[in-house]
């Protein structure tokens, strides 16, 4: 029933690429995501005794989405609308620009999907999340995911059209 | 923009698992959150009302006495010997002492 040091690390490995590829197009910043995931794992990790590890990659999706949610929420209080800057690592600068022109396209996209339908989107395209998976955390009909996604998914390639293709 | 380039993997930030495990080894010492005090606080509560009933219960004759004993004095007998009620007065030698018998009511002779 409780769960094991071993255990948590191995989720670790297993969600860290999946986590931050979601939470990355939420935040848009490198460190808050690795942050967020890190609170997410120490948060599980101190429930412990409570926690089953059949069910532990299902609570770290629900309790890392709900950091992030509460870190947009206090963005916004904190009224900083102003976009995040790209964290750039570092490289070719040109083959960075475009990857930079890229994010902002996909940002500026993502934020224009309802909000049901952007959450399903990245939970499927990033998260790489079956879509029952996705329904449980969610608690949505998986059926209502699976349409969900293809409207998503189609609604998001006519704003990258529309934003011009290169 | 093709389908291949909004989908691209990030590589998150190094030192994630490294991280979390010097975190993790911090809180060594600590005991994890547990329900146990929650739950010693119920079974303490609990107790205090099962003694506090088996208390009352206990007491329940004494009290039963007390109040035949107080009706009987408040009726004011003043016949050597008188019932009233479960309680019957019985002479005293001395005029300062009151002798009182406190008794169930005879049960009715069997049929």
């Amino acid at each position: 029933m409780a769960l094991d040091e071993a255990e948590l690390y191995a989720c670790y490995r297993r969600l860290e690429q999946p986590l931050h590829d979601v939470l990355y197009r939420r935040l848009w910043h490198a460190q808050d995501c690795q942050d967020l995931i890190h609170d997410a794992f120490l948060r599980v990790w101190d429930r412990r005794e409570q926690v089953d590890a059949a069910r532990l990659d299902a609570l770290i999706w629900t309790t890392a989405l709900n950091l992030a949610r509460n870190r947009l929420r206090w963005r916004a209080l904190r009224r900083r609308r102003e976009p995040v800057p790209f964290a750039e690592p570092p490289g070719d600068p040109a083959e960075h620009a475009a990857r930079g022109f890229d994010e902002r396209r996909l940002r500026a996209a993502l934020a224009r999907l309802p909000r049901r339908l952007r959450d399903v989107l990245l939970l499927a395209e990033f998260g790489g999340l079956r879509l029952a998976e996705i329904a449980e955390l969610l608690g949505v009909p998986t059926g209502t995911v699976g349409s969900r996604r293809h409207h998503a998914l189609a609604r998001l390639r006519t704003l990258l059209a529309e934003h011009g293709d290169d | 923009m093709t389908d291949e380039r909004w989908r691209r993997r990030l590589e998150p930030p190094p030192g994630g698992l490294e991280r979390l495990a010097a975190a993790i080894a911090a809180r060594r010492g600590a005991q994890p959150r547990s329900r146990a005090p929650f739950a010693l606080a119920g079974a303490t509560a609990a107790a205090a009302a099962a003694l506090a009933l088996a208390g009352y219960l206990r007491e329940a004759p004494q009290r039963a006495f007390e109040r035949d004993l107080r009706a009987a004095l408040a009726a004011g007998l003043r016949d050597e010997t008188r019932e009233r009620g479960v309680v019957r007065e019985l002479p005293s030698g001395r005029a300062d002492v009151r002798i009182l018998v406190v008794a169930p009511p005879p049960s009715p002779p069997p049929r």
